[in-house]
């Protein structure tokens, strides 16, 4: 086996082995040897996180395996994203993303956030218990392809419905796609609310981000 | 037998004359009589006013804890000055306080007699053992479990994520939990004189693999449920926990309510002789939204699988109530279905 192809197999065992310490050295490495971010991305992380996804869903990991997977890739993505701009690497797509007004949940929406940016998404976390007037002002002024917003708490769902109704008002509407997911929300909501799209767990949430970007 | 003798028996493993029927006291005490849940929380009149009407409107059900000062599940972390977030119709909620994981170097265990909203759960308390009708029960406040505590404070996300990067922080804040809430359980007592039972209300080990359990939970519920030994231990966890049932066990409590995602039979074969069960009919799908005549048939189910010889009681896998009538259907059962002795089927 070829240098490069031992290092990122190492990356990609370190990353599912939860062992942070070893990801960053092994991507100072990586990058130090010529690979491209691109490959490092797609080859060690993206595989690595599907992985822990995977051990996951057989009960072999557990929430903490999860936020951690979470954690790496977004370090990763800090780590890559300046030699992944001077490669001309471009974005898939703009995302402003964030937990609604009174919702102080923000678990799962991490880890949407850390497989949305792996996936080559630019994503702007305005983080949890965020007022609709602060998606508004982050629409209009870095127009994004698409707002994600989660509600964890039964109560707090009616924000979702709120925000696009703002948009609406403001003629925003038509600028940006709308992608809602948490435990309480469902597609049946989000055929109600108008919203564009809803994401189960992290894995759709891509694939309907990717989606997203090809819908007029 | 009353209901609370009822649940007392079978919390003991033994059969009482009928399966109890229990659920989980919480501030829907307030919703479901349209009181503003901050009112319910502050104004004790109100507040024990709200909790005999559930009462009255139930007389065959066990609340547990009884009647009791009920701040949510906000009173521990604002001792240590978390800000709270009050709601309409929902239990309240704090933001956290540790951002830097070495802030937990210079954190203080609360006093209860002094700091945030513990001194008014006391006065609370205080206010419902003198002014409570005799027939009603009066319980102190279910506590937090150290690992839900330390949640609140911490944040969930970066918590978890301390037991890989900080393992020494995390034993540091259980540390500080536990003794949060030994203390805080011991101030209750000191206004009661004694009090029959606690009720540790604990999810986030449900969320945690079995050797992360062993690690940084099991050591630090059990010296909680061990410094309360003469008192019935209730647990809650509506969090799966099939994957940790006999470690749980080994804390200490004797009453699990435990979650709709559990296996009944599992659960009962592997750990049913050992504690009395508490559940787990599924709270949204079901509770809230299935005729009472397929919660009827739901609940004879349950009572053919976990019933048998005792140390079970009938409830929902969570801490919600549900509309009068699936309360209702779920009391017809038992009263149907839930005659000592059962017969195997």
């Amino acid at each position: 086996m070829r240098n490069t192809e031992k290092l990122i197999l190492d990356l990609k065992d370190a990353f599912v082995n939860i062992d942070s310490t070893q990801v960053n050295q092994l991507l100072k490495q990586a990058i130090e040897s010529g690979i491209s971010p691109k490959i490092i991305i797609e080859k060690a992380i993206r595989q690595g996180a599907d992985e822990v996804g995977k051990k996951y869903e057989a009960c072999e990991y557990f929430l903490p395996e999860l936020v951690m997977s979470g954690e790496m890739m977004k370090e990763a993505i800090t780590f890559l994203k300046p030699k992944m701009q001077a490669e001309g690497i471009t974005s898939s797509g703009k995302i402003i993303f964030g937990t609604v007004k009174g919702d102080l949940h923000d678990v799962g929406k991490n880890i949407v956030v850390s497989m949305l940016s792996v996936a080559g998404f630019d994503v702007t976390d305005l983080g949890v218990d965020v007022p609709p007037e602060k998606f508004i002002s982050e629409v209009e002024t870095k127009t994004p392809n698409i707002l994600c917003m989660s509600s964890l708490l039964t109560h707090t769902m009616p924000e979702l419905d709120n925000v696009i109704e703002i948009l609406k008002k403001e003629g925003l509407r038509e600028k940006v796609k709308v992608m809602i997911g948490g435990r309480p929300v469902t597609k049946d909501y989000a055929d109600n609310i108008k919203a564009d799209s809803y994401g189960k767990d992290a894995y759709e949430a891509v694939e309907e981000a990717k989606r997203l970007m090809t819908v007029k | 037998m009353t209901p609370r003798d009822r649940l007392m028996t079978a919390a003991q493993l033994k059969e009482p004359d009928q399966v109890p029927v229990t659920f989980l006291r919480s501030s829907y005490d307030a919703t479901r009589i349209g009181l503003n849940v901050k009112e319910y929380i502050f104004d004790y009149k109100k507040k024990l006013s709200a909790q005999i009407k559930l009462h009255e409107r139930f007389p065959d059900c066990a609340f547990v804890p009884g009647i009791n000062p009920d701040f949510g599940i906000v009173a521990e972390p604002s001792g240590f000055g978390a800000e709270i977030i009050y709601y309409e119709n929902e239990p309240p909620m704090n933001h956290t306080i540790i951002n830097e994981v070495e802030q937990i170097d210079s954190l203080k265990v609360p006093d209860p007699h002094a700091d945030g909203l513990l001194p008014n759960v006391l006065e609370a308390y205080k206010y419902l053992i003198e002014n409570t009708p005799s027939q009603y029960q009066v319980d102190p406040s279910a506590i937090r479990g150290p690992m839900d505590l330390a949640t609140a404070i911490r944040g969930v996300g970066p918590f978890l994520s301390d037991m890989y990067r900080n393992p020494e922080y995390v034993h540091k804040l259980m540390d500080i939990t536990t003794q949060t809430e030994i203390n805080f359980m011991k101030a209750m007592d000191e206004i009661a004189g004694g009090t029959e039972i606690i009720f540790m209300c604990d999810d986030i080990p449900g969320l945690i693999s079995p050797k992360f359990f062993d690690e940084f939970a099991l050591p630090y519920m059990k010296k909680i449920f061990d410094s309360f030994k003469e008192k019935i231990k209730f647990y809650h966890n509506c969090k799966g926990s099939m994957h940790i049932l006999e470690p749980l066990v080994e804390t200490g409590f004797q009453v699990f309510n435990f979650s709709f995602e559990n296996d009944l039979t599992e659960t009962k074969n592997r750990i049913g002789q050992k504690v009395c069960l508490m559940g787990n009919v599924e709270p949204i799908g079901i509770f809230r939204t299935a005729k009472p005549q397929q919660i009827e048939e739901i609940c004879k189910r349950q009572i053919e699988i976990a019933a048998l010889g005792g140390a079970y009681t009938l409830s929902v896998g969570a801490a919600v109530y549900g509309p009068d009538s699936s309360m209702q259907a779920m009391m017809n059962a038992a009263q149907k279905y839930g005659k000592y002795p059962i017969s195997k089927k």
